[in-house]
């Protein structure tokens, strides 16, 4: 496992550094050219995550989380492109290796799991021939002990009719059953890490919750590092270490989820706080946060969340305000991080309404 | 389900039979005066008319007419042509497989150009292979069929000298000569049909590449060619299925022109002459025939339907 770790592990501090990395983002910036101008959808995102790791990606719909997912696996449509950055996973650099090489890590290595489990099944195909050739692909297994490998598997993700289901076609199953199927077939090769983008958002509450304890299953029993995209930071508060905040292709806030939680440096996060249901102080209606990410055309210099910030200042709208360490393993992009006190759903003054930390 | 789906098909199947033998039948009573002087011509003696009319049954009331003719049609015997001296099942016997193995042929030659055009135009859409792809599909779809099946007279016959002119040789005389005899017609015959296949089969699998479940697969590490043959490949094909179908109709009427064209003594052939000298068993023979395959031939697309997307017929 030390032989792995990337030579940029060093320049990581913070609490999880003697745990291996398994995965590193440095400076990643991914671009697509459109009619109007080229979108910088994410635009030099660091990120790391560590072996056994459980690392949350959160921010609203089109802060470029999933194009960072696609850019680390390159799943890329058509016209993006990885513009620079590094990619490390295990120690090497991904933009160097061939695409066939990059292929052969998808399922393998890292697997991946969408948010339509309607739309991300084939339907004209049984689950047993979709996960049959993940493992055709990425392993040797001839066909009894690919089948016996499925059933395996299903009953693995928590599928108590593995056999019926392995014969079944997608639209068969019901939508939690998709999610499962889809789960297993990520984790056929017993990838080091799994990327969940946003897994439970197509699904029920029911459903969500059981999809939620597989993954945490997952992590405990497999030692599955998962990187969690979501918009929603309560999913968060329950599986993840340590959270990453996206805002409009950048990284606003990265720190543990319990320090998140009890103070939040950015008044981004803290508004996406706001956002959640149960979480805002009762005497405040439900809050949604006012205006919307900003084109990615062009951005110019200053702080991005300027037209929504309630704190904004002058200094905001001409100075990019730089990522820096606000505590151990704490970080935010904002100029009066350590000067504002931002309320986060378990500091005190929320203590009384919400006693522990927040559950699912 | 599938078994109710298929049935209620065949239901269909039977119904769109029975129509089309009404107004294949009505076809003969809507000319209007007497068939039988028709048939017969300015020439006909008026007792070689009641002659006609009295063996023709036409005396008889409209409705047993029919239903001797059905009756008769069902068993196999569609009556004796006025002209020829023959019966109308053994002409047919005789033409039909010629008219068949020149649609086979003609579907052969579409799908083995069609389909993998539509693969390189999808996975490489709007290139300059693309483009030049979609133009001569173009082109292919808006050619009348006769002016092509001249020009590859006038190219591959006359020019280089390479395949027949014209005619027929049946696969028992002389295999290679029944097929060199075959080529142009066709290729003439398939052109359109086979624009038509490329056209959507491209635009069904540019469609079905954009699909999450393609990204999945992807996403799984499955290799780009077994994502493109195997997952998109077999999704795209559904609406295309459709399309191969319907125009089995086209094809059929096609064959008619063509066998003009390049004097190969088919179906199309015998309707041709049959309604030019107003031999009415032989149309209505021939017309029966003609809607009978393409019925059945669309029945057979039916079922391939259920094959290829499991979800058809079932319930969701
Ligand atoms: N095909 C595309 N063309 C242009 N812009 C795109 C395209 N795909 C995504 N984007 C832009 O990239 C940004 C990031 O998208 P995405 O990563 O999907 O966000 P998230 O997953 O956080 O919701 C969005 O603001 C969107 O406008
Ligand atoms: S830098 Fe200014 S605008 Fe940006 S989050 Fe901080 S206070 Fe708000
Ligand atoms: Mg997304």
């Amino acid at each position: 496992m030390m032989s792995n770790l990337s030579p940029l592990q060093q320049i990581n501090s913070g609490a999880t550094r003697e745990m291996g990395q398994l995965l590193e983002v440095r400076g990643l910036r991914t671009e697509i050219p459109t009619r109007r101008g080229v979108v910088r959808a994410v635009d030099g995102v660091d990120l790391v995550l560590h072996e056994g790791e459980v690392v949350g990606l959160v921010g609203e719909s089109g802060c470029g989380k999933t194009l960072t997912a696609y850019s680390i696996l390159d799943l890329l449509p058509k016209p993006g492109v990885v513009a620079a950055g590094e990619i490390h996973f295990r120690g090497e650099d991904l933009r160097r290796k061939s695409t066939e090489e990059r292929r052969a890590i998808r399922g393998n290595d890292i697997g991946m799991i969408f948010q339509e489990p309607l739309s991300a099944l084939n339907p004209v195909f049984t689950v047993e021939t979709q996960i049959g050739d993940v493992l055709r692909t990425h392993t040797n297994l001839d066909s009894t002990a690919i089948k016996e490998r499925v059933v395996e598997l299903l009953g693995h993700v928590g599928i108590s009719a593995p056999e019926r289901v392995a014969r079944s076609y997608p639209f068969e199953l019901s939508g939690g059953m998709r999610q499962r199927v889809l789960i297993a077939m990520a984790i056929a090769c017993r990838p080091a890490l799994l990327i969940a983008d946003e897994p439970t958002t197509a699904l029920d509450a029911t459903i969500q919750a059981q999809i939620m304890v597989l993954l945490q299953t997952l992590v405990e029993e497999d030692g599955v590092s998962i990187l969690l995209i979501t918009h929603d930071l309560a999913l968060v508060a329950e599986l993840c270490d340590r959270v990453y905040v996206m805002y409009a292709g950048t990284v606003v806030e990265m720190a543990p989820v319990e320090d998140l939680y009890v103070r939040p440096r950015h008044p981004y996060t803290s508004a996406l706080f706001q956002c959640i249901p149960g979480f805002q102080p009762s005497d405040r209606p439900l809050a949604a946060i006012e205006g919307s990410v900003p084109m990615l055309i062009d951005i110019p210099p200053g702080c991005r969340f300027a037209d929504r910030c309630p704190y904004v200042a002058d200094r905001c709208r001409t100075e990019t305000p730089p990522l820096v360490d606000v505590g151990a393993g704490h970080r935010a992009a904002c100029h009066f991080a350590d000067s504002l006190d931002l309320p986060g759903p378990a500091s005190e003054q929320l203590e009384q309404d919400h006693a522990s930390a927040p559950v699912y | 389900m599938r078994a109710r789906f298929l049935l209620a098909k065949l239901l269909w199947t039977v119904f769109v039979l029975f129509g089309s033998s009404l107004l294949i039948f009505g076809l003969m009573h809507l000319v209007p005066g007497d068939p039988a002087r028709a048939m017969l011509g300015p020439l006909g003696t008026p007792d070689a008319v009641a002659a006609l009319r009295e063996k023709l049954g036409l005396n008889d009331s409209v409705l047993k007419q029919y239903t001797t003719w059905i009756t008769h049609a069902v068993r196999g015997d569609l009556g004796e042509s006025i002209l020829l001296n023959q019966s109308v099942s053994s002409l047919l016997a005789q033409r039909l497989p010629i008219t068949l193995a020149l649609s086979f042929y003609a579907l052969i030659f579409a799908l083995f150009v069609a389909l993998p055009a539509s693969v390189i135009s999808a996975t490489r859409k709007n290139s300059l292979l693309d483009y030049g792809a979609r133009l001569t599909a173009l082109i292919g779809v808006a050619m009348p069929s006769f002016w092509l099946g001249l020009m590859l007279i006038l190219l591959f016959a006359v020019k280089l000298g390479v395949l027949p002119v014209f005619g027929y040789v049946s696969l028992r005389e002389d295999p290679v000569d029944h097929l060199r005899h075959m080529v142009l017609p066709a290729i003439t015959l398939g052109a359109a049909y086979s624009a038509l296949i490329y056209e959507m089969n491209r635009s069904s699998l540019i469609e079905v590449l954009q699909q999450d479940y393609i990204r999945t697969a992807h996403a799984s590490g499955i290799p780009s060619r077994l994502v493109l043959f195997k997952y998109a490949f077999r999704n795209a094909l559904v609406p295309t299925i459709t399309v191969i179908g319907i125009q089995i109709g086209y094809l059929m009427s096609g064959a008619l022109l063509v066998e003009a064209v390049f004097a190969i003594p088919g179906m199309g052939r015998l309707l041709v002459n049959g309604v030019l000298s107003r031999d009415y068993p032989v149309v209505q023979g021939a017309m029966l025939v003609t809607v009978l395959i393409f019925v059945f031939a669309n029945l057979a697309v039916d079922m391939l339907y259920t094959v290829i997307d499991p979800r058809i017929g079932r319930k969701r």
